[in-house]
């Protein structure tokens, strides 16, 4: 076994030793090698040394309102996506109402435009008018023939001698 | 013969969740809350900051389910998306100047963390004080050294996992964690 303690490339296999990693079958080549190789023995020592003072750095606890804080920041987040989806139902539901709005406005003016009104008096046309002024004239003015041929004839009768 | 892919059980429920399973949610968060919010925590090494990100990382979870693909391990996704928002965060933060509040924050949390274990005084303050070293050499090495040592170590990743995480190959991972391995070894010399 080349020396691992040496070569950068191969000193995974020391450091997997130490974190105890290695198969039992590796592990027994490298101590092999280990027991005849100070460079090995000194770099294992050294490297368990770091292992040991790292162990003895734990971890403060979870806080017991992490998941508390995390659902309400959950929650805050989805909270706008919500009410965007609800406000987009809404604009959805008040676009579909003003089409229905305006489409029934629509046919209520048009049955509004179609209904039948009452009759309004027709204007004669202007022709019909002069026909009708001109037999009521000559209705008229036979009227008053009529009368002066009968005072005439009134007049006729008291001139004469009786 | 038909090959049928078999999917984790982490990622069918995450196809639960796609599917407005709120349980199964529910479940992925008990499952995994503490490794994201530890993982943040080592990595921006302030606790509020860190619960902040992990709530931020499994809301970006929640989202995103909708379009969500089983193509990974979902612990790879959820690191993958821890890691950026940590990265983004650190670098945030740096530009502000945080050393001070890191300080104030490291104290609270380091008397939080070895107060039940405290035999003597003595040996509290001695714990106290190797505590800081360590969170302090974490703390020194480049981001990215620093998210493979935390997957490496804390979370038991294995070299593709990580690589899948931070967008890299195996033999990237390999070569931060041996430079990071060997800046620990040197800084963290005077512990052994």
């Amino acid at each position: 076994m080349e020396c691992p303690a040496r070569e950068r490339e191969k000193a995974a296999v020391l450091m997997e030793y130490c974190a105890r990693k290695l198969d039992p079958w590796s592990a027994a080549v490298v101590e092999r090698h280990v027991a005849q190789c100070d460079a090995c023995q000194d770099w294992i020592r050294a490297q368990q040394a770091v292992w040991e003072a790292l162990d003895a750095w734990e971890a403060a606890p979870v806080p017991s309102d992490f998941d508390r804080k995390l659902y309400a920041r959950i929650e805050r987040e989805e909270r706008p996506a919500r009410w965007s989806g609800l406000l987009w139902r809404l604009r959805a539901v008040n676009l579909r109402s003003a089409l229905s709005l305006a489409l029934a406005s629509a046919v209520l003016l048009a049955a509004l435009l179609i209904r039948p009104h009452p009759p309004k008096p027709v204007p004669l046309p202007q022709q019909a008018q002069v026909e009708s002024l001109d037999a009521d004239r000559l209705e008229r003015a036979l009227d008053d023939v009529e009368m002066l041929r009968q005072l005439n004839v009134a007049s006729s009768s008291e001139r004469q001698p009786m | 013969m038909v090959a049928v892919a078999v999917i984790e059980p982490d990622a069918q429920l995450m196809l639960r969740v796609k599917e407005g399973d709120a349980a199964s949610f529910a479940l992925l968060l008990e499952r995994h809350r503490a490794a994201a919010i530890h993982f943040l925590y080592r990595m921006v090494q302030n606790q509020a900051v860190a619960e902040e990100l992990a709530q931020e990382a499994f809301l970006r979870v929640y989202r995103a389910r909708a379009s969500y693909e089983p193509t990974a391990k979902f612990t790879t996704w959820l690191f993958r998306i821890a890691t950026h928002l940590a990265l983004n965060s650190l670098r945030d933060r740096r530009s502000q100047k945080v050393h001070e509040s890191l300080d104030e924050v490291a104290e609270e949390a380091a008397s939080r963390q070895i107060a039940d274990r405290r035999p003597t005084i003595e040996q509290a303050l001695l714990d106290r004080a190797r505590l800081e070293d360590v969170r302090r050499a974490i703390a020194a090495l480049p981001d990215k050294q620093r998210a493979a040592v935390l997957m490496h170590k804390y979370e038991e990743m294995e070299y593709s996992q990580i690589a899948r995480v931070l967008n890299c190959s195996e033999g990237a991972v390999k070569s931060l964690l041996f430079r990071a391995y060997e800046t620990l070894r040197a800084r963290l010399a005077h512990l052994a």
